[in-house]
């Protein structure tokens, strides 16, 4: 009898547990339409902050972009637009800027965009960024008019519209008692012009966003970049925080996500057997990195040996199975980035001369001592990228060692800011896309990891931020990558892409360093 | 009875106050800097340092220490370094999965394990103790991850009864709930029910050949009394160990399977934090999940008092 009790209860907790199931997902306009009211975003890492201008992570970027408009905007192409800017002027020699906002922009509350909100969102950006890196130091933004806002800089800066549109922590426009009521960890409210408002967050489960039906934009078409009109055709998108990477495939193939991002290199044949699409995401550029204070390296023959004989092909096949996903570029701003793309610069890689470099190698004064070579597991294409590198320099007859750690622990042996650092003697490393090349992290790493002499580039850098003329800025960048070349003080030569994949359901996914919610549908 | 619970409570704290010091020193030593973490690539030395001081990461080891217990004397577990949230309040948070997890999966593992056990060391020599004991060697060599990646890929992605991911709280509805914790719980579950069957199994074989037993027999008495009445009272001690032992495994190792399964429970926390170094969260939940197994423990102890009068007695001499 007891038996039969416990049977009868078990399929009764069976069968409620199977009945009561399925995600709710609303059909649009109450039916009539075939797409859904809802999609899912399978997302890789949930943002330890929501603050637009504190995150310096991409997930802070990707999700709060849909909130947030900044006045300037890039475009699919890497080109500056105006975006809650009407229009903006600097004078000849680059040292003021006037931005002209337009009129009848809305926030989420409801409240219209004007120079007062401006001025406090744009020094909140400055304040912050100048605490963390040399941006706009002591410059300040003011208020000319209601409409018109303006900064002044003691020295010219003429990529500074290239500085307001940065890809992480960048310079979101938000109402000025927000920016008043923010503590030290950031703003407290999430109100920006954006498509998109934020619903609800649960930390270690979603964010949400639903669609804001008062948005105006710019009045020019998005063409897959930050800029231009974000039309949203969705009414709510969730961005699921699912940390494992063969869950979130699985989600999609079941549909219970739409999109899925960060996909696994290793399990794009399983995206290719479910039939689902996939996109490639282009946001890094990778180095390599040699220790210049300290070891072999600090002889530029010996880094002119690694550069000479490192087969960019064979590593990145390692890293990367589908080669759709990676390019091999020497320029420090590749393909996908075509208004600082530097065609020269790709003589510098791939040049597999073994014997060349034996004999720097031999010609030197190495003696046998071991190089280390320092990766992190936290990115298996850079432990793959680091363990073919060990061959090939073995080759030359260099004594290699690879060392991996987590990422915590890379960043520690990395950045000591001592004047010498004995940590490691080489490191491979991707880092986003930046509208502004001067303001990449490689430039910053190349001093700050590497300990490369800044000053051989100093000139052509000042020149850049003084001259307002596209063409003359773009010869500077060239000159500039000559000099980091040819004094072997870094070595670019991969971009890469990383794989989003969506149902066959989904319908105008554009990547712009994360997937863009406006414009994406999903069919029922 | 009272001092043996007197004696094993003071343990217990004195346990809890070395797993602080322990702790503290580990996540001292291990040398990463939350404020680099935190700032990014392209941060300022002059940033890290301020970011440091702000955190109170510039003091030495011990005075962070005593400040962290001062502060935990009064109730306050401190704040994140990265999500402006108390840690009681994130600890409060995570804790719940994890605790429901924990809870479905012993009990899929006593239900299936103990039974088992007996019944392999009643039909010990036979087909079916073999089978059994089979299973629980398939049980034990198979790791949770890759159980839980097949159950995920029968029940989910082929047949879909079940979802790949995500954790519904039991305010969400009781259907819904089961749902998502059934693949977890069984990819946790099984594995320990192997175990106790394991145990079940030696604990009753050693019983089971014992004199009162086969006295029992002698003078006829009726096996199911023997099996349940008397074999299994008396071999519950090692059952109850292996059964708190598990519960504690489960709550404080299923890292895994909710990363597999999309469960932000203690073990994510954890894991997460120690990615990013934050102190503050590693300390509180590495403490919580402490005072866990140490509760555990001192529930299983006061079960072996229950359990076997001898042990109490002893305790009162």
């Amino acid at each position: 009898m007891r038996k039969r009790i416990l049977a009868v209860i078990l399929c009764a907790v069976m069968i409620l547990s199977m009945t009561a199931c399925g995600k709710s997902g609303g059909t649009s306009n109450g039916g009539s339409s075939s797409y859904k009211d809802e999609i899912h975003i399978a997302y890789n890492a949930e943002p330890e902050t929501f603050d637009p201008v504190h995150g310096t992570a991409m997930a802070t970027r990707t999700i709060t972009k849909n909130i947030y408009e900044g006045l300037l905007e890039m475009d699919a192409d890497y080109n500056v637009k105006c975006q809650l800017a009407e229009k903006y002027e600097t004078n000849d020699d680059a040292t003021e800027y006037t931005f002209y906002l337009r009129k009848g922009v809305k926030f989420h509350n409801g409240k219209e965009m004007t120079a007062d909100d401006v001025v406090a969102s744009l020094n909140y950006y400055a304040d912050f960024k100048s605490s963390v890196t040399y941006f706009a130091t002591g410059s300040r933004f003011e208020k000319v008019d209601d409409y018109t806002v303006k900064i002044k800089f003691d020295e010219p800066s003429a990529m500074f519209p290239y500085y307001l549109v940065n890809q992480t922590g960048f310079a979101a426009i938000m109402p000025k008692e927000v920016i008043d009521s923010a503590t030290e960890a950031g703003v407290t409210e999430f109100i920006g012009t954006g498509p998109y408002k934020y619903d609800s967050y649960v930390s270690g489960e979603y964010f949400k966003l639903v669609k804001y039906d008062d948005y105006v934009g710019p009045g020019y078409e998005c063409n897959g970049g930050d800029a231009g009109d974000r039309i949203a055709e969705t009414k709510t998108v969730y961005f699921d925080f699912v940390t494992d990477p063969m869950t979130r495939l699985a989600g999609v193939n079941t549909g219970e996500y739409d999109i899925a991002t960060n996909i696994s290199y290793d399990n794009l044949a399983e995206v290719d057997a479910y039939g689902l699409q996939k996109y490639a995401d282009w946001s890094m550029n990778g180095c390599l990195f040699m220790n210049q204070s300290h070891g072999i390296f600090m002889d530029e023959n010996l880094r002119k040996a690694v550069r000479l004989v490192i087969d960019p092909e064979e590593m990145m096949a390692a890293a990367i199975p589908d080669s759709t996903f990676y390019s091999i570029t020497g320029s420090f701003a590749g393909k996908n980035m075509p208004a600082w793309y530097v065609e020269d610069a790709e003589q510098y890689i791939g040049i597999k001369d073994v014997d060349a470099a034996k004999k720097l190698v031999e010609d030197s004064d190495y003696d046998g001592s071991t190089v280390k070579l320092i990766t992190t597991s936290a990115y298996p294409d850079m432990v793959a990228m680091t363990m073919v590198l060990q061959q090939e320099l073995k080759s030359i007859g260099l004594n290699v060692e690879v060392e991996t750690y987590d990422w915590a622990t890379t960043l520690q042996k990395l950045w000591n800011y001592e004047p010498v650092n004995e940590n490691y003697d080489i490191y491979i490393m991707c880092y986003p896309y930046e509208a502004a090349p001067t303001s990449s992290s490689i430039l910053t790493l190349i001093y700050s990891i590497a300990y490369a002499d800044l000053n051989l580039i100093s000139e052509p850098m000042a020149k850049m931020e003084s001259t307002t003329d596209e063409n003359e800025r773009f010869e500077c960048w060239k000159e500039i990558q000559d000099i980091l070349y040819k004094n072997e003080m870094v070595i670019k030569f991969y971009d890469e892409a990383s794989v989003t994949i969506s149902t066959t359901k989904v319908e105008n996914l554009n990547n712009f360093s994360g997937p863009l919610c406006w414009g994406v549908k999903a069919a029922e | 009875m009272a001092k043996y619970m007197g004696k094993r409570f003071l343990f217990t704290i004195l346990t809890l106050i070395l797993v602080t010091i322990f702790l503290f020193l580990l996540t001292h030593v291990s040398g990463a800097d939350p404020a680099k973490i935190m700032l990014g690539t392209n941060a300022t030395p002059e940033a890290v340092e301020a970011m440091r001081a702000k955190l109170g990461l510039d003091r030495p080891w011990y005075v962070q220490y005593f400040s962290w217990i001062s502060d935990l004397l009064h109730g306050d577990l401190g704040t994140s370094y990265y999500r402006d949230e108390k840690v009681s309040d994130l600890l409060v948070k995570y804790f719940k999965p994890t605790l429901a997890l924990a809870i479905y999966s012993e009990l899929i593992a006593i239900i299936i394990g103990v039974p088992m056990g007996i019944m392999q060391a009643k039909n010990k020599g036979k087909a079916s103790s073999v089978i059994i004991s089979t299973i629980t060697l398939i049980g034990l060599s198979i790791p949770g991850f890759l159980l839980g990646l097949f159950l995920m890929f029968f029940f989910s992605v082929k047949i879909k009864i079940f979802p790949v991911s995500g954790y519904k709280a039991i305010t969400e509805g009781f259907g819904e709930h089961i749902k998502s914790l059934v693949l977890p719980s069984l990819a946790l579950g099984l594995s320990q029910a192997a175990l106790i069957t394991r145990t079940t199994n030696s604990a009753m074989l050693e019983v089971l050949n014992s004199e009162y037993i086969k006295t029992a027999r002698a003078k006829g008495v009726n096996e199911k009394t023997i099996l349940w009445k008397h074999a299994l009272r008396n071999a519950m001690i090692p059952i109850i160990t292996v059964c708190g032992q598990s519960f504690a495994v489960l709550f404080g190792g299923a890292v895994v399977i909710e990363t597999i399964f999309n469960i932000s429970g203690l073990g994510t926390l954890v894991y997460n934090s120690i990615s990013n170094r934050d102190y503050s969260i590693i300390q509180g939940a590495v403490l919580v999940i402490a005072l866990v197994y140490v509760v555990i423990n001192l529930l299983v102890d006061v079960l072996y008092g229950i359990e076997d009068p001898r042990i109490r007695v002893g305790g009162k001499k």
